[in-house]
């Protein structure tokens, strides 16, 4: 899952970034309105955090511009200014909840995880598609209540194929969901990943929960069970 | 009512009644006179032409039968005469006398003498003139008295209708210039009379300022006030800037220190005091950034902000799917701050929507004051677990803080409690009736009832 964090206050963004990076999500962090509302334009994003009081453009002014684009990802207001007519705006703004200064570390992974689920569509925090669950908030996957070790990057790659099930992703969407702006960025990593999330999954080869669409990417098979 | 107009509407038309009376005194008085002294022309010039008919011989007096003057040889005449002296008494008598005679008055030699004030036995009232006379004959001088006398009557209609007249044409005119002043009046006082409806407007807030084209005595005032209302307009807006760009800066940093990572000894301390340090600022920039009543405010629609807040709240918790009723009239007005209200009602909703089992419900309504403005009341209520007894006493308290009193009512009361005190209005908590008659058993809901005047 790829976050996107507005915040003018270099150390609060660094401290953020740290937080989310250590949560296994990828991060990207913009200092100005501008620059978040670029990123927020052309980066593929899941989730974004904008800081209100923003230089160059306002936070309020990021969210309608990028809800004027139709980019409908869950946005996150950070705001120090604990006023209504602030949180209000915002909200109308198209911005999805709100977060006041100074917050507890806690309390903003807890949004976080709840403004994702509810983008995909999830009640609570668990993400089941047939025999194979996953606790997206202990980050523990369960294949047919069993649990299974699995690596930070096979989880992120995982969870982003189950929360998208059904659809397409190519080798791109995967790779910019699941690294870093400046990480090495092979997509045969991710043949390499599939390959062991099968493994994994599927050690009898009767499940076949990954297909592979030729030339155009990967699809997780098994449909999403209802509530 | 103690009112401008009234007061030089009042001493206009007093000074106008002392002019008028003054002038219509002294005109009635100089035309008595010329009446008088006209009708004492008459009688001088009647005793000459009468002495002019009189002879003297053998000291026996001799007046023709045939006078030059007819009205006195009438028989019902108002014209009467007589010669008489010491002596002899009634020498002579005019035939329209009729044998009656003229009460007597004195006489000087060779002056005349007035009288307008003789009784005559119940006649009708005279006008009379005596002149002495001493006739040089040849036996000596013979001293009368020739006196001729005129109903008044004559000469007091002439200025009855005179008088009658004049008092007519005093009253139009007097009306005439009341009317004529009281235009010029409400001419003059005009510019008074529009800031007064200028006032009302900006009190109203259908107006901002006060206009530019007021004359020299009045301009100073409107452009004082002018400048006043730019002076508060700026004042609160920069209360408002300054305590929000320190509640930025203070934050920011308490975030900071809030998420770095301490060791197993003193987290607990750091972050009971980093919470403490964060609580009070809350409170202090919460309490001083509530605006408050302002003198010259415009109204704000209710139904729309408060729109824009549920909205915002459903958002939030659009997990709870709650049923939220709103009633509130279009016309629904709010004197006061923007700010303030979202302040208020956000806080009261979000705590309904917090603690709401399925629906919250909010009313606002208008109710008159003696003053231009309206009270606001304000009901909001949910179907929750509702607040104990004991508690809400606690809550309504002055000055008493609710961070951990309350669960979940925190801050956010404390803010409402703040709002409500600036604007010298009413809070109240009671349970919810309408949750209590319907549903649920285990809560008893909550409402808050808040009136602002």
């Amino acid at each position: 899952m790829r976050i996107l964090i507005i915040e003018d206050e270099l150390s609060l963004q660094q401290q953020l970034a740290d937080t989310l990076r250590a949560q296994d999500y990828v991060v990207d962090v913009a200092s100005d309105g501008e620059e978040g509302l670029y990123f927020g334009q052309e980066y593929p994003i899941d989730l974004a955090i904008v800081d209100l009081g923003l230089p160059k453009l306002d936070g309020v002014e990021v969210i309608k511009r990028l809800r004027q684009d139709d980019f409908s990802y869950p946005i996150l207001i950070l705001t120090a200014r604990n006023r209504w007519q602030e949180k209000v705006e915002g909200l109308e703004a198209g911005a999805d909840d709100y977060l006041t200064k100074p917050f507890h570390p806690e309390e903003l992974s807890a949004r976080i995880k709840v403004l994702l689920r509810r983008s995909v569509g999830l009640a609570d925090s668990r993400l089941v598609c047939g025999p194979v669950k996953i606790d997206t908030s202990s980050k523990q996957v369960f294949l047919s209540e069993e649990p299974i070790t699995i690596t930070a990057y096979e989880y992120r790659l995982l969870s982003y194929l189950m929360m998208h099930t059904g659809k397409v992703l190519s080798k791109r969407e995967l790779v910019d969901h699941i690294y870093e702006e400046d990480d090495e960025r092979d997509s045969n990593t991710i043949e390499v990943f599939i390959r062991r999330l099968r493994k994994k999954l599927d050690p009898d080869g009767e499940l076949n929960p990954i297909e592979t669409q030729r030339g155009r990417g990967y699809r997780f098979r098994i449909p999403r069970d209802s509530a | 009512m103690y009112s401008l107009r009234r007061r030089l509407l009042l001493s206009a038309t007093l000074v106008l009644l002392v002019f008028l009376g003054v002038m219509s005194l002294a005109l009635n008085r100089a035309f008595e006179n010329s009446v008088l002294s006209n009708a004492q022309d008459t009688l001088r010039s009647q005793v000459l032409l009468l002495m002019s008919n009189v002879d003297v011989t053998d000291n026996v007096m001799i007046v023709p039968e045939v006078l030059t003057e007819s009205r006195l040889a009438q028989m019902d005449s108002n014209l009467f005469a007589q010669i008489s002296n010491s002596e002899k008494g009634v020498l002579w008598r005019s035939p329209s006398l009729l044998e009656e005679t003229l009460p007597l008055m004195s006489s000087v030699l060779g002056e005349y003498r007035f009288r307008d004030d003789l009784d005559w036995d119940g006649k009708p009232k005279i006008i009379s003139i005596t002149l002495g006379i001493e006739w040089e004959t040849e036996q000596g001088d013979l001293p009368f008295t020739v006196q001729v006398a005129e109903y008044s009557a004559a000469y007091t209609q002439r200025l009855a209708r005179y008088q009658r007249q004049f008092g007519l044409w005093l009253v139009i005119l007097g009306s005439v210039l009341l009317v004529l002043l009281l235009v010029l009046l409400s001419w003059a006082i005009k510019p008074l009379v529009k800031v007064t409806k200028q006032v009302g407007e900006i009190e109203q807030g259908t107006r901002q300022r006060f206009d530019e084209d007021y004359p020299r005595e009045v301009s100073r005032l409107t452009q004082n006030l002018n400048q006043l209302l730019n002076f508060e307009e700026q004042r609160i807006n920069q209360q408002k800037e300054v305590l929000g760009n320190l509640a930025h800066s203070l934050k920011t940093p308490i975030a900071v220190l809030r998420g770095l990572q301490y060791n197993d000894t003193n987290k607990a301390t750091a972050q009971e005091q980093l919470s403490s340090m964060q609580t009070i600022i809350d409170y202090q920039l919460q309490s001083a950034s509530a605006v408050g009543r302002r003198r010259f405010s415009k109204p704000i629609e209710v139904k729309e902000i408060t729109q824009t807040i549920i909205n915002s709240l459903n958002k939030l918790h659009a997990a709870k799917g709650l049923n939220v009723v709103m009633n509130i009239d279009d016309n629904v007005k709010f004197y006061g701050d923007k700010g303030d209200w979202m302040e208020l009602v956000g806080n009261l909703l979000d705590n309904a929507f917090k603690w709401a089992e399925s629906s919250v419900s909010i009313s606002v309504t208008n109710s008159e004051l003696p003053s231009y403005r309206l009270a606001v009341n304000l009901f909001v209520s949910d179907d929750g677990v509702g607040i104990d007894d004991s508690l809400k006493s606690t809550i309504l308290q002055r000055g008493v803080r609710l961070d951990s009193q309350t669960p979940g009512h925190g801050l956010g009361l404390h803010i409402v409690k703040g709002i409500v005190e600036a604007y010298n209005g009413t809070l109240d908590i009671s349970d919810n009736i309408d949750a209590v008659n319907t549903q649920n058993d285990s809560g008893k809901g909550t409402r808050f009832i808040v009136s602002l005047n």
